[in-house]
């Protein structure tokens, strides 16, 4: 009697037991037939501030990169982005990389070319500010006080031996880049070796340096080099 | 009775296997195209030219379902993939420019 009594109860538990899993089975057998319709979500911020800096590159690979120059390349931005997907977003010029600035300490004379723009990030509609994205290009030469004769051709030059720090470095609140672009020299007198990362060792020729005036009452030689990005690099040295 | 519970927790198992992995390889695809975006910000910030970026491009790309275009402007875009990102690659002395497009997708 207590036998048929427990096996009853077993069976009824079984049987529960079957019908949760079959139920189970049904409702995620229905779930996966349910077609999920994938919403692209577009990511925003690194394309529009990278493309920032190449503009600005391309820019002062063109010679001078005033204020104009570069909200016109930003207009054209804005002109590809109705046919193309930029995911370009509202862009002001704040400053451009020219005229620059020249310091002088010592030995030691930098110049920087540095480009702002202000752009709208998701964040600018609840912070009322818009964020920055800033492009520096700096080139800090120092002569090391050897000069030496170098024969090419028929012609003899004299060469000021500098040393060169040419840094680029990216900011933007989606990234911070500091690159070490390479460097060549426009003529084949002049030499060129990197010593590290973004120390280089120049060999500027006089003969093919421009005088210029570095700063009020400091007078000095302009050389240029060019980067791997064709934008020219200006070795300012005292002669 | 022992065979028939067996053979109902196998079938919920299975089911229950091929849903998540449908849900996974889904989830996977919204994830990719995300990289695909700063794949092409990082070759803009290292290349300035439309053919090293493309190289860096296709290098951050390796092995990954996307496809990268080569459009002058103008140019009707026709990927196969749907979410799609592009950047154009101005070069302003010659005044040119070249539009690199890169798709991901499920």
């Amino acid at each position: 009697m207590r036998g048929t009594l427990k096996t009853r109860v077993r069976r009824k538990g079984q049987l529960a037991l079957i019908g949760v899993i079959l139920l189970a089975s049904t409702l995620i057998a229905l779930l996966s037939l349910y077609e999920l319709q994938p919403k692209a979500a577009y990511e925003r911020g690194h394309l529009q501030a990278a493309q920032l800096v190449h503009l600005t590159r391309a820019c002062m690979a063109s010679g001078s990169c005033t204020r104009e120059v570069l909200a016109l390349l930003v207009q054209r931005l804005y002109q590809l982005n109705q046919s193309y997907p930029l995911r370009m977003h509202v862009t002001y010029v704040v400053q451009a990389p020219n005229p620059g600035s020249v310091s002088v300490a010592g030995n030691t004379i930098s110049v920087a070319n540095t480009t702002i723009f202000e752009i709208e990030t998701l964040q600018t509609p609840f912070t009322n500010a818009y964020e920055q994205v800033t492009v520096s290009v700096t080139a800090r030469s120092e002569t090391t006080g050897r000069r030496y004769e170098k024969q090419v051709g028929e012609k003899t030059y004299t060469m000021v031996e500098v040393k060169v720090t040419y840094t680029h470095s990216y900011t933007s609140p989606f990234f911070n880049v500091a690159l070490c672009p390479a460097l060549r020299a426009l003529d084949k007198v002049a030499d060129l070796k990197r010593l590290s990362r973004c120390e280089w060792l120049l060999g500027a020729p006089l003969e093919l340096s421009q005088p210029v005036d570095i700063s009020a009452g400091v007078k000095g030689y302009r050389y240029n080099l060019m980067d791997e990005f064709g934008v020219r690099v200006p070795v300012l040295f005292r002669g | 009775m022992r065979h028939l519970e067996a053979a109902a927790i196998g079938l919920v198992f299975a089911i229950a296997a091929a849903y998540m992995a449908v849900l996974s390889a889904r989830q996977a695809s919204s994830v990719h195209h995300l990289g695909a975006q700063r794949a092409l910000a990082w070759a803009l910030l290292n290349a300035q030219k439309p053919e090293n970026v493309t190289q860096l491009l296709a290098l951050a790309l390796n092995g990954t379902q996307t496809e990268v275009l080569l459009s002058n402007p103008g140019e009707p875009l026709k990927p196969r993939l749907p979410v799609c990102y592009s950047a154009a690659l101005v070069n302003a002395t010659s005044n040119e420019v070249k539009v690199v497009t890169v798709c991901a997708g499920p």
